[in-house]
């Protein structure tokens, strides 16, 4: 089911007792689930896991109250068919609903295939209209200040949100202690520079490699950390780091005026190897690279521990 | 359904009263040692229906609950699980420990070491026979590509594979890999991989074979080179290279890339 349809669903009142919500944009399913329990004129309830609901599903008074039943990431009904079944047929039979939230939706599952006509997707909403609602509450938010917002919030309309009602409190505070008005793009700005709007840690990974191969120990550890904290895994990290040290070597030891021949690297390649080489010798290079295939190697015997294998190989290398 | 050897498994297997056999078998052998035809033939001789399973943990529990449904007989064929995630092996623990009355598992794997311990200790394991020279020669006949090529093929998927892969060039490439890696500059040396298959489904010659044929090489000019000091630079060429060898087989998930490199800058400390 696509949002399009869900809305017509919500305008005539006639919604599927089961709806599956998935995607990054949570706060478009909560208006849709706000829209949804007016439509049908029940109350919300929030609950962890379809089992607690079950006692009242199965309950036959006819005192009993009907609910709009929200569940986020209730892994053992996604895995249960048995379950799935039972609940689809038990709420049928009610005046109840149900909206099941799932954060990550694997389309390769079985639950994903034999439902896919009850999941809506809320995918990320298009530029154009994540600048409308900025400017909805900042009117004099310049076009290149709007796409630099979209691009820190990284095109999370939630984020978006959360990030001007910063701006704005921050606006409000700043006016009442200074008795000046930069207005609200300058107090974007403001935020932005000082670091108070979260700037994403982009291309960590790349500045960590950088850092390693010029034999920054302190920024190093630094990006290492930042990496770690941005979800990034240490087979990548092991990865450009072998590639990066790779073409180092090549780079540095290569005796012809051809590199690129000689080497098989491409034109960018050898300037991005270029712009670190020189901070270790050759011994040291063919050393990084025996470490680094070593540790690889650990990491899937099962001998260390990824979480360790990083400090370990920079405590090693640098 | 031929086969070129696995004589003495088949007759071990035979052996075993058809309502004797187990009903969860891991067959052991290296890649191209026909050991998903024997599995087939283990369910024909039962006169089971053939199911052919996917190694997926959604394939792994789809199996598991139809197998307890099914009425007929059945062989469930679990074929190179080696690359089977933890979990799926996690569920395959079930079957092991209950599983259904007519129905038979079997699995097909390149190295016992990937399988947990609670998995083999709970099935009839089987290990196919290395190939003679003779059957190794017989099949190479058969396939129409030099005999030459049984010296450092172990199985007929390994000789298939070398068929593939160009056989003149792939042993002129082997030869000039072994003359140069050390006498080459670095920067150079580390493009001998352009031409290996360093990843999954890549084009080029297949790494594994291409290290054997190298060790084949090494013990041949060894072997020439008796008694100078060179031919044992040669042998302790070859030594190295089986450690990589055994490595490509036995690690799960292996990064092949920095396997070769590393190979490749170890060969040269050798040999410098």
């Amino acid at each position: 089911m696509d949002v399009g349809s869900l809305k017509a669903h919500i305008k005539t009142k006639e919604l599927p007792h089961i709806m599956i919500f998935a995607g990054d944009e949570w706060q478009v399913q909560k208006i849709y689930i706000e829209q949804i329990a007016k439509a049908l004129q029940l109350e919300k309830k929030r609950v962890d896991a379809v089992s607690d609901i079950l006692p009242a599903l199965r309950n036959k008074s006819f005192v009993k109250q009907s609910f709009l039943y929200v569940i986020r990431d209730d892994k053992e009904f996604v895995a249960s068919e048995k379950l799935q079944n039972y609940v689809t047929k038990t709420i049928e039979n009610t005046a109840s609903y149900l909206i099941l939230l799932i954060t990550k939706l694997d389309k390769r599952t079985k639950f994903y295939n034999s439902h896919k006509d009850m999941i809506v997707e809320f995918t990320a909403l298009p530029d154009m209209w994540l600048k409308k609602y900025i400017k909805n509450y900042i009117p004099d938010m310049s076009e290149r200040n709007c796409n630099t917002f979209i691009e820190l919030c990284e095109h999370d309309y939630g984020r978006i949100l959360l990030e001007i009602d910063k701006v704005k409190n921050w606006h409000d505070a700043y006016v009442e202690d200074k008795e000046q008005d930069i207005g609200l793009q300058g107090a974007f700005l403001r935020l932005v520079t000082s670091g108070v709007i979260y700037r994403p840690p982009a291309d960590a990974i790349f500045d960590l490699v950088e850092a390693i191969l010029m034999r920054d120990v302190e920024k190093s550890f630094a990006l290492l950390e930042e990496s770690y904290a941005s979800g990034e895994a240490t087979m990548v990290m092991l990865t450009v780091l072998f590639n990066n040290a790779k073409a180092v070597l090549q780079v540095q030891t290569c005796t012809s005026n051809n590199i690129s021949k000689s080497t098989g690297l491409t034109n960018w390649q050898i300037m991005s190897a270029k712009k670190v080489a020189g901070h270790y010798k050759e011994a040291e290079l063919i050393k990084m690279i025996h470490k680094i295939k070593e540790v690889e190697t650990k990491i899937k015997t099962g001998k260390i521990e990824d979480k360790f294998a990083m400090d370990y190989l920079l405590l090693s290398i640098l | 359904m031929r086969l070129f050897g696995q004589q003495k498994l088949l007759n071990n297997l035979s052996r075993i009263a058809d309502d004797k056999f187990p009903l969860f078998s891991i067959i052991v052998g290296p890649k191209g040692s026909e050991k998903n035809v024997v599995a087939v033939m283990i369910a024909e001789r039962m006169k089971d229906s053939v199911v052919h399973c996917g190694i997926s943990i959604v394939d792994v529990r789809t199996t598991i609950s139809t197998s307890y449904k099914v009425k007929m007989p059945t062989a469930y064929l679990f074929e190179d699980v080696d690359k089977m995630s933890n979990e799926a092996k996690s569920a395959l623990l079930k079957i092991t420990e209950e599983p259904p009355n007519r129905c038979h598992f079997i699995m097909t794997i390149e190295s016992i070491a990937s399988m947990p311990a609670t998995i083999v200790s709970r099935a009839a394991v089987f290990y196919t026979d290395a190939y003679t020279k003779d059957e190794l020669n017989a099949y190479a006949e058969s396939v129409d590509v030099d005999n030459v090529v049984c010296e450092f093929c172990d199985t007929p998927g390994d000789i298939d594979v070398f068929k593939t892969n160009n056989p003149d060039d792939f042993l002129e490439y082997v030869d000039l890999v072994l003359d140069n890696v050390a006498q080459v500059g670095i920067a150079n040396s580390l493009k001998i991989g352009d031409k290996i298959a360093l990843k999954e489904n890549a084009d080029g010659y297949d790494l594994r074979l291409f290290w054997k044929a190298f060790m084949y090489e090494c013990m041949q000019r060894a072997e020439e080179e008796l008694p100078k000091k060179v031919a044992f630079d040669y042998a302790s060429g070859a030594l190295l290279t089986s450690k990589y060898v055994s490595e490509l087989v036995s690690v799960r998930g292996v990064n092949r890339n920095m396997l070769f490199l590393d190979w490749v800058l170890e060969i040269r400390r050798e040999w410098e």
